[in-house]
């Protein structure tokens, strides 16, 4: 596996697969569909380049589409505030007290 | 600019004494767990009433359409950008003999897209974007046939600032900004036309759609039902004292319609910011702002004129919902689909992002919010089960509660007075 992220963060790239999640809907599915601990390595694995991923992303025109291995790292991003949610605020992958209740993201 | 507020809290410190003929009694629990309620509801509420349905920027082009499945309506509606660029809605039916006009694969899914002209697939039947019959196939075969009487069936629709409404009654007389009066007055001149960049959600629960909207109705339970989520608030916030933090700024009944303006520092880092807040720089109540001013407001919105304000509610009549806050604003509506379920749609119109990182911000605030509609919809089914029950026939509303109060007021005097013309005709 190679080129799938920028050469800075090559060690996150056996996240790619998973989470790399461009779509709101599937990245919130995703979530409530792991389980706590898998959430967590995936929490303790991108949280510490979170910052540095941003500014990798940044240095791009917003009105150009992003290459492909930076699209990827801005889609383990998405996917770091959806499971950070989980791990930060509810203790658990779905809202707490929320049953099997979702909202369907359509854009 | 508009430095006068223009809501005030009456001199004895309670919003109800303002509205004397609102009642401060418990309230009947009838209207969200009696069927027959519902269908009253659905008869003199909900096809007597201006709907908001869309946005205009959902039909971008000459052409474009869209179509709502309602429940609530009997019927599927299409709504269409004709080449005068009026928009109109019908019936989505094919007047020839009814196949439903507009839907692909499904037909109780709704669909977005565009054509030049209406065509029917069953036989071919061809319809001008106003509705009129273009061209019946095979018209060497019809007898007896007025073409000019064969049109899709239209129901009244009116734009107000990009926000598309229908009316179901066909002798409805009253134009969309007259039936939203004063408040639609207060907030135009607002930025509804954009650009916007549309985060959308929506959720079928098992609730009557007036239990949800009573959750957006007042923050009093934000200490509560929110401890999980905005903690900090919690401890500080349960005295039974005045609470600057969860107290609503004001209160505002206009008619069948209301509206609330609540607290909110600008969007910043606190002591509470969790991590992943302060990675993207955001929280719930939108990016942070490196400047804490928004460009001037129209008169309407932070009615107190606080430079503590965060947001604004407004209701309108029946189920429309449009919030104010630093980020733009968002609409919820709430469709009923039975008694004790419905639908919501939260879309919410953000502005533009102009980089990665605040796309990145917006994010943030948009999932966030995701689970707060979760932790708010969260009481909602156990709630209506024991509703059903039937163990309470009343419920009790406090001072900051004088919204649910109004809702639920609204709706059975108009179904009262519905139902009252109705045996009038009859008689």
């Amino acid at each position: 596996m190679s080129g799938l992220l920028p050469e800075a963060f090559k060690e996150l790239e056996p996240l790619v697969a998973e989470w790399a999640i461009e779509d709101g809907h599937q990245r919130y599915v995703k979530r409530v569909n792991s389980s706590m601990a898998e959430l967590k390595t995936f929490y303790e694995k991108m949280f510490p380049r979170g910052e540095e991923a941003i500014n990798y992303v940044d240095q791009f025109d917003y009105q150009k589409p992003l290459p492909a291995d930076a699209a990827n790292l801005r889609n383990l991003i998405y996917s770091l505030i959806t499971v950070a949610l989980a791990i930060e605020v509810w203790k658990q992958p779905r809202v707490k007290n929320s049953a099997q209740t979702i909202l369907t993201r359509l854009a | 600019m508009h430095d006068e507020p223009i809501v005030q809290k009456p001199a004895s410190g309670f919003w109800t004494d303002a509205y004397p003929d609102l009642g401060r009694g418990p309230i009947s629990l009838e209207d969200s767990v009696s069927p027959e309620f519902y269908q009253k509801e659905k008869e003199h509420v909900f096809k007597k009433s201006w709907l908001y349905i869309g946005r205009v920027e959902q039909l971008p082009q000459k052409g474009s359409h869209f179509t709502r499945e309602l429940a609530i309506l009997d019927t599927s509606i299409l709504v269409v950008r004709g080449k005068d660029d009026q928009i109109r809605a019908f019936h989505n039916i094919c007047p020839h003999r009814g196949n439903k006009l507009v839907w692909r694969d499904d037909p109780f899914q709704e669909v977005e897209g565009g054509s030049s002209f209406l065509y029917c697939r069953f036989h071919g039947w061809r319809f001008d974007l106003d509705g009129s019959l273009i061209k019946p196939s095979r018209a060497d075969l019809l007898l007896d046939f007025d073409g000019s009487k064969c049109s899709v069936p239209q129901i009244q629709c009116e734009v107000w600032q990009g926000f598309i409404f229908i009316n179901m009654n066909p002798d409805n007389t009253e134009t969309v900004r007259d039936f939203l009066g004063e408040f639609a007055e207060g907030i135009e001149g607002y930025p509804f036309a954009g650009p916007h960049q549309v985060y959308k959600f929506k959720a079928e629960l098992q609730c009557n759609w007036k239990i949800f909207m009573d959750g957006f109705a007042e923050s009093y339970h934000g200490p509560y039902l929110h401890a999980g989520s905005f903690g900090a608030l919690t401890e500080v916030a349960k005295m039974d004292a005045p609470n600057p933090y969860t107290d609503a700024l004001a209160f505002d009944l206009k008619g069948p319609h209301r509206m609330f303006s609540f607290y909110g520092e600008p969007s910043q880092k606190t002591p509470f910011s969790r991590p992943i807040e302060c990675l993207t720089e955001s929280s719930p109540a939108g990016p942070w702002n490196k400047s804490a001013k928004r460009g001037p407001l129209p008169k309407g919105l932070n009615p107190t004129r606080s430079d503590k304000y965060g947001f604004d509610s407004f209701q309108f009549f029946p189920n429309f919902v449009l919030i104010f806050s630093s980020s733009g604003f968002t609409t919820h509506a709430h469709w009923p689909t039975g008694p004790h379920s419905h639908i919501v749609e939260v879309d919410m119109y953000f502005k533009p992002p102009t980089s990665h990182r605040e796309r990145i911000s917006q994010e943030l605030t948009v999932s966030f919010l995701n689970d707060i509609v979760l932790e708010d919809a969260s009481p909602l089914e156990g709630m209506q089960a024991m509703l059903n029950s039937g163990a309470i026939k009343e419920f009790y509303a406090n001072d900051e509660e004088i919204l649910v109060r109004h809702l639920h007021k609204v709706i059975q005097d108009k179904v009262t007075e519905g139902e009252k013309s109705k045996a009038e005709q009859g008689a």
